[in-house]
């Protein structure tokens, strides 16, 4: 199993040196090829599964000098993240092999996104702070050469900030690391478990995950980024990247370090301005890919939320959050690149009625956009009253009440967004529905939030056992 | 064996509708024929089931949320009610929906939504019924939809009002599952002081909201204008009364124990419903927006009955639930009738309409009696036992709300009967007749419902309602009885309709016509203006939220640009005063690069020095 889970992380890694010089040779050899690259990452995860639903965790240690040993373990926790991300992953290239077909650089293209799959799985299953800091800066640098892959200077200056404000943060993070070191000699998250945090340490952490899962006063970024393409948008700004700021608050400070408990109550009121705030701004915007963007930051704050309550229910609901979320907003950003990618224009003002002649896309994005909602049967349901109900359990009632008025918001917007585009008279003539294989991807993404309701059985038994393992109870 | 029964009664409407959806096919009555079958089918399937408790438990989403399901009396009561009315429905729209170009979705959207109902109430687990509760959400706002061709907006402004309500119930429910440490709603009773008592407030307003209660009620009408017909009767008429009264009555009987400030709370909740909503109604000029003001004024004498506490003002108002399902849903398809034949539902283009819908004039009247609580109806026995739990309640303010309610349907039904059935028929109605036999059978029916739940009243008292409400709390509702007699409130009920009678009679002397008979209300000094401001929505909750939100939303946006002009002007600012950096900033990434790696090794190299 140890060289399932080194397969899982390097294959990614590695073979994404090989697309570009494939892409020279033939450009459908490389797209399949990027595509049997993550696929086989997913597979290798899946693989992973049988050790841990038995209770096993796979862990591969390679010693170093410094404290910088290569240690790869994959809990539970990890593997969910891994096959979450490669799965939406894999949805992503292929949606990518009809939107990007036609544009220059794709070599570049595929190399950058399948290196920062592989970056992410990496970093779920890092175990070394300094690890994960490296495959978090890695999946940073990808982020800056696709928000930019257009190339024109206005869409450079948005890639600057995202790659700016993540990188700065990273750096208060590494020194929040380093600070850890200086205190327990390592950088072992086996070794620093059930340790107590210094205050300093969390703070800069703390900089460095709000500033990549995009909270206030570091979410700015986040909308700005939506000038890349729609594949890269739903990729990294709304599936994958920005839970990886989550992600490393799970693992360090839920199944990890211990907090203080002043944490417990700055934190929860952070993230509730930030849901309030990204939840008015969404309802103001007129760009369809900027609302969704903003509504990304609103439902981070849930997962936060969360991963902040001292309560099973909680850290549970924010794990399938990650997973809901994942899946329907990055079929938001898809639906919503068919449309840009079709009408030429990403102001929804001058969109309307488009159900009548992109009823495929109208369609999903309605799934999509009733999952993030939180509205039965819809997967999003179930995660967004674990984390309201879990919020209520770890004592914090009122701040619950605060995210029950953000999912109002987020009914508002995604409904306002919805009509503005699908609904009402239809403006444009020239509207056609996208290409097949794009309305497959966004399509299976939907069915999947639809799923995810009525399965919810599945993914939950993992997530207790996810949850157990953090939270040390076995 | 009971159990698969039990859990047939959601799957095979819902299965049957994303069927529906699935298959578009031009058989004629292909739909039809299966929905009235398969219909008919449920009704049987619990009828079979009569009697019985049955519970089903299957693992679902952990952490307490399981698919728990629980048949008992108050269940069963429901449940019936949902498929008979379902298969009505069907049957009333084989001709009203013909050549509707979307009726399969129709046709899938009802079977759906009887699935979601049925679920909702035999859900023995709070999330569960919240599941499916909510589910109801999509139904109705894609049945809204089906209307005419703006109707998205009305459909998107009942979207909104029900998510927020059903939002407030998902977080009172997050707060009754830590309190009671389950979710499982037979073993939840809770107290409601502290954190309790918010948790009642928000459980309470997904209920109303749900039924359509004051000041959540103001889609309803715009859905009458909007939506298809057999829609209003289905949802508003029926199914989000069961639903919301359901859960009324759960929710503050059963849940929780009321405190009698609670009790004020919610009596004075129905109190405004009747007496606004009636009084809405009363001015209205189209048949389905005057039908749908009344929707939202029974509810008042429900919530009312129930919110007296008393075991006959609840028993009261759970009657009255049943009974309004049956003369709502019967009135609502009598203009559904009436729109099919004549083209319209505006009162001004109808008149004499009795000599030519002789049926659909009978069944009429006797929905009307019923609805204004005129012996022996079914509407009069339920409104006669909120009124007397009313009384009893000890307020005196409650009852008159009541009475004067009563007043004001019996007048607005005066007039409306008058402005359809009686005065002179316009030339063009002249040849209409009375609508196809399966419209008027789904009608007759609803109407027989009436006389009989009105003469034999003892059955469904003591056949439906009071095992239902038997919960261990309240045993002595089994004492409550109703007897015919002339007591003070058969004289109050004489005196309501005499009122009613004489007011019409002078509305019609003022005005000239029976569709003006309530003209000199509406232009009563003081109350001309109160109406203005109606009609100009200043208490459309929905409309004043938005306008008030608005500055909310801005607010919220100013703070995320502000942000963002830290990053987007004020760093670059602060950049630019350092001019050694400025001839740096070049705008050049490769530059960018530079500092961020000079900047990290830095950090390093200071650490390195900081860490010995």
């Amino acid at each position: 199993m140890e060289n399932t889970l080194l397969f899982a992380v390097l294959t990614p890694v590695l073979g994404a040196f090989l697309l570009p010089l494939i892409g020279l040779v033939s450009s459908k050899i490389r797209n399949v090829f990027a595509l049997v690259l993550v696929f086989l990452s997913f597979a290798a995860s899946i693989l992973l599964l049988g050790p841990v639903l038995s209770g096993k965790t796979t862990t591969v240690f390679i010693p170093a000098v410094f404290g910088l040993d290569l240690i790869f373990s994959a809990d539970a926790l990890g593997v969910f993240m891994a096959l979450v991300s490669s799965l939406i992953g894999i949805i992503i290239i292929f949606y990518s092999l009809g939107y990007i077909q036609h544009l220059s650089n794709q070599n570049e293209y595929y190399f950058w996104v399948v290196l920062f799959l592989g970056a992410m799985v990496g970093l779920v299953y890092s175990n070394n702070l300094i690890f994960i800091y490296l495959f978090w800066e890695i999946s940073a640098v990808a982020c800056w050469r696709l928000i930019g892959f257009y190339r024109e200077p206005h869409i450079i200056l948005k890639a600057d900030k995202a790659f700016l404000v993540t990188v700065f943060g990273a750096l208060a993070m590494l020194l929040g690391f380093i600070i850890l070191y200086n205190e327990y000699g390592s950088f072992d998250l086996r070794v620093l478990h059930g340790m107590s945090a210094p205050n300093l340490a969390v703070l800069l952490i703390m900089f460095g995950i709000f500033s990549k899962s995009a909270t206030l006063p570091f979410h700015t970024w986040l909308p700005d980024a939506g000038v890349a393409p729609s594949p890269v948008t739903a990729l990294l700004h709304a599936a994958v990247l920005v839970k990886i700021g989550v992600f490393v608050f799970a693992r360090v400070f839920v199944g990890g370090l211990v907090l203080a408990p002043v944490w417990g109550q700055i934190l929860p009121v952070v993230v509730a301005i930030s849901t309030l705030v990204a939840g008015g701004a969404a309802l103001v915007e007129t760009d369809i890919k900027r609302i969704i963007a903003y509504s990304t930051v609103s439902q981070l704050a849930f997962i936060f939320l969360g991963l902040f309550t001292k309560s099973q229910l909680a850290v549970a609901g924010a794990l399938l959050f990650i997973l809901m979320h994942g899946l329907a907003k990055a079929g938001l950003f898809l639906c919503a690149g068919i449309v840009e990618h079709n009408i030429h224009t990403k102001d929804i003002r001058q969109m309307g009625g488009l159900v009548k002649t992109m009823p495929v896309t109208a369609v999903s994005f309605a799934f999509c956009a009733l999952s993030v909602m939180g509205i039965p049967p819809f997967g999003g349901f179930f995660s967004k009253y674990m984390v309201i109900a879990g919020a209520v359990d770890g004592g914090n009632a009122w701040i619950a009440g605060t995210f029950i008025l953000s999912a109002f918001l987020t009914v508002l917007y995604l409904l306002r967004v919805f009509a503005k585009v699908f609904l009402g008279e239809l403006k444009l003539s020239n509207a056609k529905e996208g290409t097949v294989g794009m309305l497959w991807a966004v399509a299976i993404l939907a069915g999947l939030s639809l799923l995810g309701g009525f399965l919810i059985r599945f993914p939950n038994e993992f997530i207790q056992i996810a949850v157990r393992q953090m939270v040390g109870i076995n | 064996m009971n159990q698969t029964i039990l859990m047939l009664l959601i799957a095979i409407p819902a299965v049957l509708g994303l069927l529906f959806l699935a298959i578009r096919t031009k058989i004629k009555y292909f739909q039809e024929s299966i929905g009235l079958v398969i219909a008919a089918y449920l009704i049987y399937l619990v009828i079979g089931l009569w009697g019985r408790n049955i519970f089903v438990n299957i693992p679902w989403a952990g952490f307490g949320i399981n698919l728990q399901f629980r048949f008992y009396a108050f269940s069963q009561f429901i449940t019936v009610a949902i498929a008979g009315i379902t298969f009505l429905i069907t049957l009333f729209s084989i001709k009203f929906m013909e050549d509707h170009p979307r009726k399969n979705i129709f046709y899938a959207l009802l079977f759906i939504s009887e699935a979601m109902a049925m679920g909702a109430v035999l859900a023995n687990n709070l999330v569960v019924m919240l599941f499916f509760w909510e589910s109801i959400l999509i139904s109705l706002f894609l049945m809204i939809n089906l209307g005419k061709e703006n109707a998205y907006q009305t459909g998107l402004k009942a979207f909104i009002i029900v998510g927020l309500s059903d939002l407030c119930l998902m977080l009172g429910i997050a707060i009754v599952g830590v309190q009671a440490k389950t979710l499982v709603m037979s073993y939840i009773h809770l107290s409601t002081t502290g954190i309790n008592g918010v948790a009642f407030i928000l459980m309470f307003i997904g209920a109303m909201a749900k039924a359509g209660a004051m000041p959540f009620h103001t889609w309803i009408p715009d859905a009458a204008t909007d939506a298809p017909l057999p829609f209003m009767a289905l949802m508003p008429g029926a199914l989000e009364k069961l639903l919301g009264i359901y859960l009324v009555t759960r929710v503050s009987l059963d849940f929780f124990t009321l405190t009698a400030g609670m009790k004020i709370t919610l009596m004075t909740i129905g109190a405004i419903s009747i007496i606004f909503a009636v009084m809405m109604a009363l001015i209205q000029k189209d048949f389905k927006r005057l039908l749908s003001y009344h929707a939202v004024s029974q509810v008042g004498y429900m919530i009312l009955g129930i919110g007296t506490g008393t075991p006959i003002g609840v028993v009261g108002g759970v009657f009255h639930m049943i009974n309004n399902v049956l003369y709502k849903s019967c009135l609502f398809l009598i203009g559904g009738s009436i729109e099919k034949q004549t083209g319209t539902t505006d009162l001004k283009h109808l008149g004499g309409l009795r000599r030519q819908m002789p049926f659909a004039f009978w069944f009429f009247v006797i929905a009307a009696c019923s609805i204004s609580g005129v012996p022996p109806f079914n509407g009069f026995i339920s409104k006669e036992l909120i009124m007397e739990g009313a009384l009893e309640s000890g307020y005196g303010v409650f009852f008159a709300a009541a009475v004067i309610g009563a007043i004001f349907t019996a007048a607005s039904f005066l007039k409306l009967g008058h402005a359809v059935f009686f005065g002179k028929t316009p030339p063009e109605l002249k040849k209409t007749s009375d609508a196809h036999w399966s419209m008027l059978v789904p009608i007759g029916a609803l109407a027989l419902g009436c006389i009989l739940f009105g003469v034999w009243y003892q059955f469904p008292l003591d056949y439906l309602i009071k095992p239902a409400l038997t919960f261990s709390l309240f045993p002595e509702i089994n004492a409550v009885n109703f007897a015919f007699g002339l007591n003070e409130l058969l004289l109050v009920t004489i005196v309501i309709l005499t009122i009613a009678i004489f007011n019409h009679l002078l509305g019609v002397k003022l005005s000239g016509s029976g569709l003006g008979a309530s003209e000199h209300i509406h232009h009563a000094k003081g109350l001309e203006q109160i109406y203005d401001l109606a009609e100009a929505r200043v208490f459309d909750i929905y409309v004043q939220g938005r306008n008030a939100g608005r500055y909310l939303v801005k607010g919220l946006f100013t703070i995320d640009r502000a942000v963002d002009w830290f990053y987007q002007t004020f760093i670059p600012w602060i950049v630019w005063l350092f001019s050694s950096i400025r001839r740096i900033h070049t705008g050049l990434l490769s530059n960018y690069l530079a500092w961020s790696l000079g900047g990290l090794i830095f950090i390093v190299t200071y650490l390195a020095w900081f860490m010995k």
